[in-house]
């Protein structure tokens, strides 16, 4: 059985060297396009006839946005219609890419940590800004939450300087570890399916349907609960209230 | 021995602590299904206390993860 | 969720390691980066499962006596 983490590593496939940096075209950049096209085609479609009386397309892509407009005004308050393209964006690429990784021979973006990264400190970036931008200065003051005694303030100081970091690091690594794990347990099954005779084989076989299924599941609610902390951090940055 | 062997025997043993973590969670949940199923009202009080107990008892397993990682890294 | 506390408890036990190697006074800073590391952690989940209650309830029925 050869080695199940085989199947996440990354081949070129087109060679693209600028500026001394390695900015080779692999397969994850390729799905990465892919994902930006579909979720673009997607809106393109249901938004070109606007029709009062929405058609298929137009009434999937409602159902997407006021799913992440209600989480959004429930989490952030009356100022989240503000977040809704950015986040209904983040929703349905993470969902894309965690979906894509189930096809046969196609490549999880989301499983590699510096996508999941990328994603995270681009959030927790946003809410950065939005909290200096509004609050000033005046923003550290989440450090100090409501009602703590005063002797207590320089200890809590560090400990929210964590927990603060902590947060972006949080998300990118949930995202990463389910995603790499369900795909190396399917690796691993269809591995042993193979390698043991037809009479055993066929178990760890049913075993990946099932497990197929659950994947298809987990992706559907990694992306949910990504896009719904960062609500809750936008939240968080927006109104001070901790 | 050598390292590569007793690196990955160390490391499905530490592997194996999920095991715990699997019957705690079941057993978190379980119990928030059955003071749900009994009493319907107190669901919002109960499920704040049910987020936490899954997440500290996810911990313990995440703690098994990154000492077979640190395993994994030693050798 | 459970990830949060184990990244908050890593970070602040890297940081304290970091800390270490750079003023020598190793192992007590990397405890006591771990000890944060882990309040952060328990603090980010207390509140994670407040916000959420808090927002589950607001489109459900006022709490009951």
């Amino acid at each position: 059985m050869e080695n199940p983490l085989e199947h996440f590593e990354l081949h070129r496939v087109a060679e693209l060297h600028l500026f001394g940096l390695d900015l080779s075209i692999n397969q994850g950049v390729l799905t990465m396009w892919l994902a930006v096209a579909a979720v673009f085609t997607l809106f393109a479609v249901a938004a070109a006839k606007r029709e009062t009386i929405p058609g298929m397309v137009q009434n999937l892509a409602e159902i997407g946005v006021e799913f992440i407009h209600d989480m959004a005004e429930d989490n952030i308050g009356p100022n989240g219609h503000r977040y809704v393209p950015f986040l209904i964006t983040l929703f349905l690429f993470v969902l894309f890419l965690n979906m894509w990784g189930l096809l046969p021979g196609q490549f999880t973006v989301t499983s590699q940590l510096i996508v999941t990264a990328a994603l995270a400190i681009a959030v927790y970036a946003i809410s950065l800004g939005v909290g200096f931008y509004k609050h000033g200065i005046g923003f550290l003051r989440i450090l100090v939450p409501a009602g703590t005694p005063g002797w207590l303030i320089p200890l809590m100081i560090p400990v929210e300087i964590l927990s603060q970091l902590a947060r972006p690091l949080s998300l990118a690594v949930r995202l990463f570890a389910n995603m790499t794990a369900g795909h190396t347990i399917l690796a691993v099954l269809f591995g042993m399916a193979l390698s043991l005779p037809l009479w055993a084989g066929w178990l760890p076989f049913g075993l990946t349907v099932v497990i197929n299924a659950l994947e298809l599941f987990i992706a559907f609610i990694q992306a949910y609960i990504f896009v719904m902390l960062s609500c809750v951090y936008f939240g968080d940055a927006e109104n001070l209230a901790h | 021995m050598g390292t590569d062997a007793a690196a990955l025997i160390g490391m499905g043993m530490a592997a194996a602590g999920f095991a715990g973590s699997g019957v705690g969670i079941g057993y978190v949940f379980g119990k928030m299904i059955e003071a749900v199923a009994r009493q319907p009202g107190a669901e919002a009080r109960v499920g704040k206390y049910l987020w936490i107990g899954f997440a500290l008892t996810e911990a313990i397993a995440l703690y098994a993860l990154v000492v077979a990682f640190i395993i994994m890294g030693r050798a | 969720m459970g990830v949060e506390l184990v990244v908050a408890t890593c970070l602040g036990g890297g940081l304290g390691y970091l800390a270490d190697l750079k003023l020598g006074t190793s192992p007590w800073l990397a405890l006591l980066g771990v000890v944060l590391g882990i309040a952060a952690g328990i603090r980010n989940t207390l509140r994670l499962a407040r916000e959420l209650e808090e927002a589950a309830k607001g489109d459900g029925k006022p709490e009951g006596p």
